[in-house]
Parts: C-alpha cells; structure tokens; sequence
C-alpha cells in the first residue's frame, strides 16, 4: 500500500534530469518534497503521476505497475494539483470544481452537488462558487483547483485503498494564512480520510512544521529523506543549499523545527 | 432541476423551437413560393389536383435541401467546437485549420481519376479530411498558440489548393462543373438518396462527439490534467480526430467547402452560454442547423430564381467575425 518509484531515471532532450530517485508515499502521510530550483522536484512529482516516459526503474500503485494501469483507474486513486493550470476559459468556479469527479461518472448529480460544496468549504473558495473562473486572481484559481482535487479525493471511498495526492508548490500563489491552510488541508486528509499527500515546497519552516516525512533532492538526486529532525540539519542544508543554515527548535511548537539561512556566512 | 441548469435548458429549448420554425419558413419560400399554412395539408392532406406541382416541389427538393442544411449545420458547429477544445485553440475551424480543403483533395482527386459518384468521393474525402487533421494537429503542437495552428492552416490550405488547381487542369468539361461546385460549396445536391445515408451517419458521429463534453471540459484545463482527470491522452485525442474527420469527410464530398460555421456558431454560443460543453455542444448543434438553414434559405431568396453559392453566404458573415476575433485579440475558449 503506497505510491513508489524506485531507481527513477528521467531524460529529456538527451539531459539526465533524474537520475537513480527512490521515493515512497504511504497513506496516511504528509511528505514534503524539497530542494533547489532545477533540482527536480517537479519531475518527481510528473514521474509518480505518470506523465513522463521512464529511462530506467518504474513506478507503482499500491503494488501495481503504472504502466499498466488505465488512465481512469488512476484518476480513481490518485489526483494531481498542477503548478500552473490552463488559466483562460469561460466556466464557472463550480463547474472547474465539479470537474474532480469526472473520474467517477456514476456518481449522482446531488452527490456531485455535495462534494464540491464541502471542497468549496475546505479549500476556502466557497464564496466564489458563481463567479467566471478566468475572472480569478492567480491564487483563487490555485485554490479552486485545489478543490476540484479534494472532490477527486474524497468521491467514492473504496475501503483499503488509500488516495493518493500529488500537490506541486500549492502555497506558491498563497497568502501566509492561506500557506497554513492549505497545509493543515493535507495533515487533515491524511490523517481522517489516509490519504498519501506529497507536496512540492520551498519553504523550509512550513515544512517543518506540517509534514511527517521530507525528501530533500539536490542536483537530480536524493540528499535526504526521514522526519524534518534527520533532514533539515546545518551540515546538509548548507550542502545542498549552498548556503550556511540555523536549526533551531520552534520557541513555541513543542518538538518543531525553524530554519533560518544566513546569508553573511 | 438544478437551478445551475435551467438557463441552459432553456436556451435550448428555445433554439430548438427556433430552428423548427425556420425550418418551416426555408420549406416555403424560394423560386416557388408555398404559403406556409398550406404546409400541413400539403404534406398529410390530399392536395387539390392543382397543388400537385406545389406538393413535388416541397416533398422532393425544398425538404430534403432543408434538412441538409441543418444537418451539415448542426455537424460543423459540433466540429468546429470539438475541434476547439482539442486544439486548445479558439480560431481551430474545420475551414480555416484545412480540413475541408484536405477532403475536398480528396473529392477532386475521386472526381479526376475515378468514375466518380457519392459512393467513392465520400471516403476519398474521408480520407483527405482525415490526413489535414492528424497534420495540423501535429504541426499546431509543434508552435503552441494561435500563430502555429493558423500557420499550419495556410500551408496545409495552399497545399490542397494547388493541388486541386493542378487537378483542375487534368479534368474534363464534365468534371470541371463537378470541381467549380467545391470552391464556394452547395446545397443543391440534396435529395433524398444522399440524406439516407448522410443524415444517420453525421448523426451518429456528432451526437457520439456531443457525448465527449466531459473530455473536452478536462482538455480546457490542459492536456496533462485531462490524464489525471482519467482520460488516456494518445486514446482520446486519436478518437476525436478520426470522429471529426468522419463527420466532415463526406459531409464536404456532398457539399463542398462551407466556412466559417464552425468558428461563429460555437463562439456566439460561448459568450452566452459559457464554454461548459455539456451545454455548448448541443447548443452549437441546434444553433449551428439554424444558421445553416437561414444561410441557404437567404441563398435561394436574394436573386431569385437563380442563387447565390452558400459558401459565399456564411464567408460574408464568417469573414468579418473572424477579423473581429482577431481584432480582439487572443482569448482561449
């Protein structure tokens, strides 16, 4: 039971972008991915979501080989928050929403109905419901796919088989409540519903303080991987960063980290 | 009903109601005008001996030419918003992208070194609309945005026409009547035997095209999202490619290159109705039939008794709308 790629090698253009990445997302986690720009946080993410063609190694879903799984069992089971989505078209925030439960087209209208009122809620866009999508800004429409992805999650529970979530950089366009949110968002899901959610990040101290577990990539490969404690260390920050890094315990979050990079040293 | 739904439902229903009366109305006029209340007894009662003329006239030219109309209108707005949402493209258009002219290669080259007949052009032109779609589909992904795919239209345009050219000087007399008829397109051909086979095979491709709206709804946020909304990329998009040129294939051996419908309708539709397809496919359909048939029965009206190509028709209005587009700049759908 878990979403792994193992031994991951990705080429384009002739460019190693991955080169021998093993990773494993378990239900019920909350797994940071992190690294430097152009590390390849983002092919990661594409690889488990079965967008890229493999050079070497393979990826499974819960013990089965993607490649072999149909595109809409794997909508049934795991949903994909892209970075950026098509920005410009002439739907109603309802309907981009309702679209997450295309996958499961034997779902009723009311049923549909309810989810994406209940996603509307979670990912805060209730109060936009009736407006044109396009006439968003850059963060609602992130947090309106965000939605349309929670609704993918939650249709249609299967029992024993966990969900799982690839969110790429979903805090990027997001005001620092709504970083939070977004965040407690994945902690709630997997911890209530057991769903695996992977989130690509930047920030450091968010990560600390919400995910279980953190892979570190650097320069096409894993640098790290454990609990924030064993990740987020000066000796390794500063390694793959370039940077020299303070670890810090968090002055008011018991046995949570803070990060602070210094810039002088 | 959800509320969501009623304002589509009913717009609907109300160029249902439209089209049925301009259908009505482009059965009654032309060189031979029939007062549209005699319809009825026309049509189901017995006509006194001297309205026999009047009955041929409407039973074997007027309905099924009105039919055709719509018919070849309902399929070009569906194409042509299909045809948008897989392109990813506002200005994809089964004229403007080649896809009439490919099967029009088609037709030409059946008409010039076969026997010709219905029964050999319409896969010929199956085949042509075919191979313009699959290239301009390859070439537009190739340079992204509106500039690549209009670039693939011309070339894949100026290379069916010249070909066609180079064909026309190889015809006959005979073939060359066949060939005039493709540039501005016709819905004189019409009868009966053509509707037999045409109509439950435009049919079934448009409606099985109306059915793909949730697909079409997932490719408007990206190619990649329809994957991971469960719609197999490579599958899908060869489906909608082959079902296009399906529809448009024999639907231009049978009346030659009709533009622009395509783009109007389903824009005009859009800016009313949203880009939803679940609505804006059956809409364009119904609205699509309608513009048609109002585009011929202005055709057969305007300098009676002789007519004017519906090519010309639907470019007159078709052309200053696409500039207009243009003029607007660039929006996807």
């Amino acid at each position: 039971m878990s979403l792994v790629g193992r031994h991951l090698r990705i080429e384009r253009d002739g460019q190693t972008v991955l080169d021998d990445v093993s990773c494993r997302l378990g239900p019920g986690e909350v797994l940071g991915l992190l690294g430097p720009n152009g590390a390849g946080k983002s092919t990661l993410l594409s690889a488990l979501a079965g967008e890229l063609p493999l050079a070497a190694g393979g990826v499974t879903l819960d013990d089965a080989p993607l490649e072999a799984m149909p595109s809409a069992q794997q909508a049934m089971r795991r949903a994909v928050l892209p970075q950026k989505p098509g920005l410009r078209f002439a739907l109603s925030v309802t309907e981009v929403i309702g679209m997450g439960a295309y996958p499961f087209p034997a779902l009723a209208p009311d049923s549909v109905d309810a989810l994406v009122a209940d996603a509307a809620v979670r990912a805060d866009v209730a109060g936009l419901l009736d407006r044109p999508y396009a006439l968003l800004s850059g963060g609602e429409q992130q947090r309106v796919h965000l939605a349309r992805v929670l609704v993918q999650a939650a249709a249609q529970p299967v029992a024993g088989q966990p969900r799982y979530l690839l969110w790429d950089e979903p805090t990027a366009s997001q005001d620092p409540p709504h970083q939070h949110a977004v965040l407690a968002l994945a902690r709630r899901l997997a911890r209530e519903q057991d769903a695996g959610v992977l989130i690509v990040l930047h920030d450091l101290n968010l990560a600390a303080q919400w995910c279980d577990r953190l892979i570190l990539l650097a320069d096409r490969k894993v640098v790290a991987d454990g609990p924030p404690e064993a990740v987020l260390t000066p000796p390794i920050l500063a390694r793959t960063y370039g940077m020299a890094a303070h670890v810090l315990p968090h002055p008011l979050l018991a046995g949570r980290l803070q990060v602070w990079f210094d810039a002088e040293a | 009903m959800r509320r969501a739904d009623l304002r589509p439902t009913s717009a609907i229903a109300g160029l249902a109601v439209l089209l049925v009366v301009a259908m009505a109305v482009a059965c009654a006029s032309g060189a031979v005008a029939i007062p549209l209340t005699s319809l009825p007894m026309l049509l189901w009662g017995q006509p006194a001996p001297g309205d026999q003329l009047l009955r041929n006239v409407l039973v074997d030219v007027r309905i099924p030419r009105v039919l055709f109309s719509a018919l070849a209108g309902a399929a070009l707005a569906v194409t042509g918003a299909v045809m948008q949402a897989l392109f990813r493209n506002p200005l994809a258009e089964p004229g403007l992208v080649g896809i009439s002219a490919g099967g029009a290669l088609g037709a030409v080259t059946a008409i010039v070194f076969t026997s010709g007949g219905f029964w050999l052009l319409a896969p010929a032109a199956f085949l042509g609309s075919l191979g313009a779609t699959a290239l301009a589909y390859a070439l537009g992904r190739r340079a992204p945005g509106v500039a690549g795919l209009l670039l693939a239209g011309i070339a894949i345009n100026t290379v069916a026409g010249s070909l066609i050219g180079l064909f026309t000087t190889l015809a006959n007399d005979a073939q060359l009547r066949d060939l005039t008829f493709w540039n501005l397109g016709s819905l004189a051909g019409a009868n009966w035997s053509l509707l037999a086979f045409l109509a439950p095979w435009t049919l079934v491709w448009t409606i099985w095209l109306a059915r793909q709206w949730r697909l079409l709804n997932a490719l408007l946020l990206g190619e990649r999202e329809a994957q991971h909304l469960g719609f197999p990329l490579v599958t899908v998009r060869r489906k909608l490619i082959v079902a296009m040129a399906l529809v448009v294939g024999p639907l231009v051996a049978a009346t030659g290159g009709i533009g622009f419908i395509g783009l109007v309708v389903p824009h005009l539709i859009r800016l009313t109705l949203g880009a939803n397809h679940r609505w804006l496919l059956p809409a364009s359909m119904l609205a699509g039939a309608l513009a048609l048939t109002l585009a011929d029965w202005l055709a057969r009206i305007v300098i009676v008794p002789a007519e004017l190509p519906i090519g010309l028709v639907t470019s007159l209005v078709g052309g200053p709308f696409f500039i207009w587009l243009l003029a607007r700049g660039r929006r996807l759908a």
